[in-house]
């Protein structure tokens, strides 16, 4: 023990005599085959990562590069002006959407398991799902270069120049569809990560012992299901307007251009911190590990993430200053970017002060991470200049903002991606990144990019435009330029030599042991590489850094070290993980996780079908994409026997006080179910502030010759979806009761008055003299409709199903969640249904 | 919430006393372990999300709501909007960040308590020390505590983003 406290000798997990058999258990199937089953964690995260970095060279690191070699002289014409739309609309848009957020979910999912001391995340069918979904997608996308119809509208696609008139060829269509699939892909892994963190911890890991970087990664998958949720609607209409003539962001007709960027930027920003929040998590275990100091101000950090989570939020229109918004609005906006750097200037104090009070190793992990706070800093602060109204003005679409975002998303993101990977890399190979070339890695890679992007700083004050090919000589940015171009030059060697060390260290690196840092978290307390399972016996967690405090990690009170050696022992011959309280950490569930299936391979084929119908103008193919899907997912989620005897059940519970559910797990579920509604719920709130949006742009609403909607069969079709759901409320107290035929008949009851229900809606909105494609009114009334309509269709075919499996017997008085969850989701969309059509036929009359 | 385990009235179960029955019959086949299947049945857990999100929430309901009495005040006209017609922004922007801020000390207040009194968020619900003993960390301070930065940090945001309406008032 050193006199800081922190030891050097940490504790090991037990090893326990059913090692082997877990190990053989949780392993993937072999083979090609067997890959494409693969569910485990260790295979998702790190396919996750691999396809990130292989998108990163792609997009990030090629088109870069071309930009730079044309900008390092004036009036150049290397490449053509097309092209270099091209160049930087896939730069920005392959590095926002396919690089970062896929590199980080990979971390999360290939570690959080052995960070919190669980066996795997909560659904690996649902991660395998991301995976290909995002794999899926960005091949869609990046298809467009084979077809030579490359986006050309910039990153952010703002309309018109994206609308149907002036892109009128496919290529932002590649973009919209690709794109859109992988953050289907996204929104998957969040809901994975959420879940995962709140509810499968290690016995006594209570949320004051939650580790940071699980914290960081807790707010930035709620931001994800809050951010692409909205970016997925404005697609949507995007697509709508392209593909089927509606009027959302035509002027002329009812429609809105700052929609669009109000729905991109709300995405938009908040995209920034999705990114930066789980870098700083990184940071913040790579601290403390590499100072031997605990994190000062843990509270503090917390209180940080949750701040920016929420603050992000507030912000998107400061993209938007030059667009002609009130002055009162600019000032709402201004005021709450300023705000953000209050929690980030927190957590620089918070790491700061740790480095300062504890000792540092100079590993290049620890290079890295002091790399970030210098260049994160300085953007940081531009970025409070920027939130300025009057100065941003001035520096509006200049290259002081290209300084500035790239100032904050390598100095904060890139960094500390590389600090992660030295510092993980032996967790999960078993051997050490080389230091020496470490060292090269890190001073090219920083020299490179301050090189690089601090001229760029100076450009845009003296005035130089950005996303333009050539620039006249004499201007005075001839020299800045040729510097900026060197920089380049300095950081491709720091990538070479990174990826030199990964391939050499695999084989050739140092023995790394279980803990080469001396680190606190749980994580280096199993073998590198890991086994499949990760721990044969759970850890019991007595301390927020348990590797430094506790001798041994299997110790605690009885009822959890019986806990914990029972679930080592038993069961064997299925995959069994433990669920506990979200506030406290002790034992609530044990439940069986998925094993290896081809399903979520084929399901993702089936959503990416959906959208490459659309892509081709074979839409009948989106319902065969769509028939595939729910195939899927029916044969997904088909129930199997769980191999045992419900007395092995009762004996574990009577034995532990932890009951077991073989069958899947009942609070795993429940959250699935709830973060579905919210992903719902989002969806459906924008589409209705998009509704108020034009609604405002609009002085007539509806427009001149259209009549206000007649209530009389809304009111039906109203009262008959409300029956519907009432009917299914009811239909589950009878089963509480176990009145069999009762419950079949309430279910009966409401699949058949939902259907109705949207037959009367159906013809009412038929009935009324309405189209989508002449004005923006009907463009949202169709589309609100559409959605509605949809969700409560979606509801009829899950309770159709529990219908069948009930009649087949399933489902019991005692067990019987899924039907729980379906009757709440059920319920969810009936709610959004009397919201949507109440605003659809009050609001011309109120407003 | 709706049980999707046993009820203890149902006609053929055994009728035993067990523990848990009180809480409404969650409760599992073989010995009547509690069943929390979600937040409605664990109060620890709905606490500590009230203290994570309360203040941020009161913040962002605030900005939302100024951002769009602003929107529907400068830009929109009809009968209904005409009720938002200037000067009523601000004088609607300047109320609701009063009750905002007010709410968010009122948070950070509530959670100061808690932090005062000692006893963990996470235990709350719990008699004795949480599991895993006592923490062996000395310098852990509750977790209330993080609800006290955020009501704080949220009454000062509040006050950023709405007391600029005193100097500009102009669409």
């Amino acid at each position: 023990m050193d006199d800081d406290g922190v030891r050097r000798d940490t504790p090991t997990a037990a090893r326990g005599g059913s090692h082997e058999e877990l190990d053989a258990l949780w392993a993937d199937p072999p083979g090609l085959w067997g890959r494409l089953r693969a569910v485990q964690n260790d295979a998702i995260g790190v396919r996750l990562m691999l396809t990130g970095f292989f998108f990163l060279l792609l997009g990030g690191s090629f088109d870069s590069f071309l930009m730079r070699l044309q900008l390092a002289f004036p009036e150049q014409a290397l490449v053509s002006p097309q092209f270099y739309n091209e160049l930087f609309t896939n730069h920005g848009s392959v590095t926002m959407f396919l690089v970062i957020l896929p590199i980080f979910e990979g971390f999360a999912i290939l570690v959080l398991p052995l960070i919190l001391g669980t066996r795997e995340m909560p659904f690996p069918r649902l991660g395998a799902l991301g995976y290909w979904t995002f794999l899926l997608g960005g091949l869609v996308y990046y298809s467009s270069a084979l077809f030579q119809m490359v986006p050309d509208a910039g990153w952010f696609a703002y309309v018109p120049l994206s609308g149907p008139e002036f892109s009128p060829d496919k290529a932002m269509d590649f973009w919209i569809i690709g794109l859109t699939v992988a953050e289907i892909g996204a929104i998957a892994a969040a809901l994975e990560i959420i879940i995962g963190v709140l509810k499968m911890r290690a016995p006594g890991m209570t949320l004051a012992r939650l580790p940071l970087f699980a914290w960081a990664l807790l707010v930035m998958a709620f931001m994800i299901l809050f951010g692409f949720t909205p970016l997925i609607i404005g697609d949507l209409l995007l697509e709508l307007d392209r593909g089927f003539g509606t009027q959302f962001f035509n002027t002329a007709a009812g429609g809105s251009t700052l929609l669009w960027q109000h729905l991109f930027w709300i995405f938009g920003h908040p995209e920034v911190y999705i990114q930066f929040v789980p870098a700083t998590g990184v940071v913040s275990m790579i601290v403390p590990a590499m100072t031997r100091r605990r994190i000062a101000g843990y509270t503090w950090i917390v209180a940080s993430f949750v701040a920016i989570g929420f603050l992000s939020f507030g912000l998107w229109a400061h993209h938007m200053f030059t667009s002609g918004l009130s002055p009162i609005v600019l000032t709402f906006f201004s005021a709450a970017s300023m705000a953000i750097g209050i929690p980030a200037g927190i957590q620089v104090v918070a790491w700061v002060s740790t480095i300062w009070l504890g000792r540092p190793q100079w590993k290049t992990a620890f290079l890295f991470v002091v790399g970030f706070l210098v260049i994160f800093v300085l953007g940081g602060i531009t970025g409070i200049m920027t939130a300025a109204v009057p100065l941003d003005l001035q520096v509006h679409d200049s290259y002081f903002v290209v300084g500035h975002l790239h100032y904050v998303l390598i100095g904060g993101v890139a960094f500390p991606i590389f600090a992660g990977v030295y510092y993980w890399f032996p967790k999960f190979t078993g051997r050490l990144l080389d230091e020496r070339l470490g060292r090269w890695n890190f001073w090219l890679l920083f020299v490179g990019t301050n090189l690089t992007f601090f001229p760029m700083h100076q450009l845009g004050l003296l005035g130089m435009p950005r996303r333009v090919v050539t620039y006249e000589a004499g201007l005075g940015w001839d020299v800045l330029n040729l510097l900026s171009t060197a920089g380049i030059f300095v950081i491709i060697p720091g990538l070479g030599v990174f990826v030199w060390n990964v391939v050499r260290s695999r084989r050739h690196g140092d023995e790394a042991g279980p803990n080469p840092w001396g680190a606190d978290s749980l994580e280096w307390a199993v073998p590198s590489p890991p086994a499949e399972h990760g721990w044969s016996q759970l850890p019991i967690v007595r301390s927020r850094h348990p590797l430094w405090d506790q001798d041994d990690l299997h110790t605690g009170p009885p009822e959890l070290e019986n806990f914990v050696q029972r679930l080592a022992d038993w069961p064997l011959n299925w995959r069994a993980a433990a669920i506990v309280g979200t506030a406290d950490g002790r034992p609530q569930e044990v439940f069986r996780v998925a094993g290896p299936s081809i399903w979520p391979l084929v399901a993702s084929g089936g959503i990416v079908l959906i959208f490459v119908a659309e892509l081709v103008k074979l839409r009948w193919g989106a319902a065969i994409g769509l028939a595939i899907t729910v195939v899927a997912l029916v044969g997904w989620n088909w129930p199997s026997p769980a191999p045992m005897t419900e007395e092995e059940e009762a004996e574990f519970e009577r034995d532990t006080g932890v009951p077991v559910n073989a069958g899947g797990s009942v609070v795993v579920a429940a959250w699935g179910m709830g973060l579905i509604i919210l992903f719902v719920a989002i969806a459906f709130s924008t589409l209705l502030l998009s509704y108020f949006y034009l609604r405002l742009e609009n002085p007539v609403w509806p427009p001149p010759g259209v009549a206000d909607p007649p209530l009389g069969r809304a009111l039906v079709a109203a009262a008959l979806v409300a029956g519907s759901a009432v009917a299914a409320r009811w239909s589950l107290a009878r089963l509480g009761d176990n009145a069999r035929p009762r419950f079949l008949a309430g279910l009966v009851a409401a699949i058949g008055l939902a259907l109705a229900g949207v037959v009367v809606q159906v013809v009412d909105i038929a009935a009324l003299d309405v189209t989508g494609g002449v004005h923006a009114y009907g463009s949202i009334l169709w589309t609100l409709a559409g959605f509605n309509l949809t969700i409560v269709l979606a509801a009829v075919v899950m309770l159709g199903l529990a219908l069948f499996w009930s009649i087949r017997g399933l489902y019991t008085g005692r067990a019987h969640a899924p039907v729980v969850n379906i009757v709440r989701f059920h319920v969810a969309a009936v709610a959004m249904w009397l919201i949507g059509f109440g605003v659809l036929y009050t609001g011309p009359v109120l407003t | 919430m709706t049980s999707d385990r046993s009820d203890p009235d149902r006609p053929d179960d055994d009728g035993a006393t067990r523990p848990g029955e009180t809480d409404g019959g969650r409760t599992t086949q073989a010995s009547g372990t509690p069943m929390a299947v979600d937040l409605a049945s664990d109060p620890a857990t709905r606490r500590a999300m009230a203290m994570f999100v309360a203040a941020p929430t009161v913040w962002f309901v605030h900005f939302m709501f100024v951002y769009l009495v602003a929107e529907a005040g400068c830009t929109g006209s009809g009968t209904g909007l005409s009720l938002f017609d200037p000067p009523v922004p601000v004088v609607l922007t300047l109320a609701a960040t009063v009750v905002a801020a007010l709410g968010c000390l009122a948070v950070a207040r509530w959670q100061y308590r808690q932090w005062r009194g000692g006893r963990r968020v996470d235990e709350l619900e719990q008699p004795g020390p949480p599991p895993g003993g006592t923490d062996l960390d000395g310098d852990e301070r509750p977790l209330a505590f993080v609800g006290v930065l955020l009501g704080l940090l949220s009454f000062v945001s509040v006050l950023f983003v709405g007391l600029p309406v005193l100097w500009f008032t102009g669409c």
